[in-house]
């Protein structure tokens, strides 16, 4: 839980800084948290390379955990489908289209304002922001009331990369497979998902 | 077009970062027998790091700022949504597979 917090404080430390104009323009328009992603890659993949058990723990693992993607894809469209009952001035395919993004904001965010213009694009940019959070902040609740599977479902697309490192933390380094392969099917399903839903 | 191009970006986008992932992935395997406590402090700090950038990049977006007052709560509505939905989803597989794996048990 500390951990968790001091991750959303760099988080709101860093919409201080920018909306103050604190650092300049240059720094923020830099590619820095696509080399930063890089970097975090890297060394997860020394600590996984590093462990002796995860090869182990590959080889026992139950087929049934490839299911992991369609259902956080099922379970996250048919949330969506409910809500769209209560946002009456939203059609069914706009909230699965929001919904799709999984977590990968900046992706779902472009597309969907590229079909349905700047209003859903935001919607989606917003929610999908939220999501990444809500997986940073509850990983070690969703681990104690809904199995190890909860917090990998919910981070959605982000699950290969920057909500990776609190997963492992918490489920342990015997699910860092599953989390990393849901992460890439995940990851690939959103321009599709989002695509498909933004046509309807 | 653009959808085209975007799909290209974030095609090279993810090859970049499994390559990363399975050098790291490799070294890490050479150095499995040598003291490596340091990497997951390391790993803490680029997350802080990434977090921080994601602020810095939703703070300077006027329009996003102002979409919270307007649509947050519609953003807040389907994230929450889609969230109960996959976690009631991904339980019903773990408690699935939970009750295979037990059965499986009791038969050795």
């Amino acid at each position: 839980m500390k951990g968790s917090l001091t991750i959303v404080g760099f988080f709101i430390l860093g919409i201080i800084v920018s909306h103050y104009n604190l650092l300049p323009d240059s720094i923020i328009h830099a590619d820095i948290s696509f080399y930063a992603l890089c970097g975090l890659m890297f060394f997860v993949g020394i600590s996984i390379g590093s462990d002796t058990s995860t090869l182990k723990n590959f080889r026992q693992l139950n087929v049934r955990y490839a299911l992991l993607p369609l259902m956080t894809i099922l379970g996250t469209l048919a949330g969506c489908i409910i809500a769209s009952l209560f946002l009456s001035n939203r059609s069914i395919s706009d909230c699965c289209a929001v919904g799709s993004g999984l977590g990968y904001y900046s992706l779902s965010s472009i597309i969907i304002t590229e079909y349905r213009g700047a209003e859903l694009g935001t919607i989606a940019l917003l929610c999908n922001i939220m999501r990444e959070i809500t997986a940073l902040l509850c990983t070690p609740f969703l681990v104690k009331y809904f199995g190890k599977l909860a917090p990998i479902s919910v981070g959605g697309a982000t699950t290969a990369d920057t909500t990776l490192p609190i997963i492992t933390q918490s489920c342990g380094k015997d699910i860092v497979v599953i989390s990393i392969f849901h992460g890439c099917l995940t990851d690939f399903s959103v321009p599709f998902l989002v695509t498909l839903f933004c046509s309807l | 077009m653009g959808g085209r191009l975007i799909l290209k970006r974030e095609t090279m986008f993810i090859i970049a970062i499994i390559l990363f992932m399975s050098t790291g992935i490799f070294i890490g395997y050479r150095l499995r027998n040598k003291e490596t406590g340091v990497v997951s402090h390391i790993v803490t700090g680029f997350i802080w790091l990434l977090l921080f950038l994601l602020g810095l990049e939703v703070g300077g977006n006027e329009k996003l700022i102002k979409g919270i007052y307007n649509f947050g709560l519609e953003a807040f509505l389907l994230m929450i949504s889609g969230v109960i939905g996959s976690i009631l989803a991904s339980w019903t597989l773990w408690i699935y597979i939970s009750r295979n794996n037990q059965k499986k048990e009791e038969k050795e």
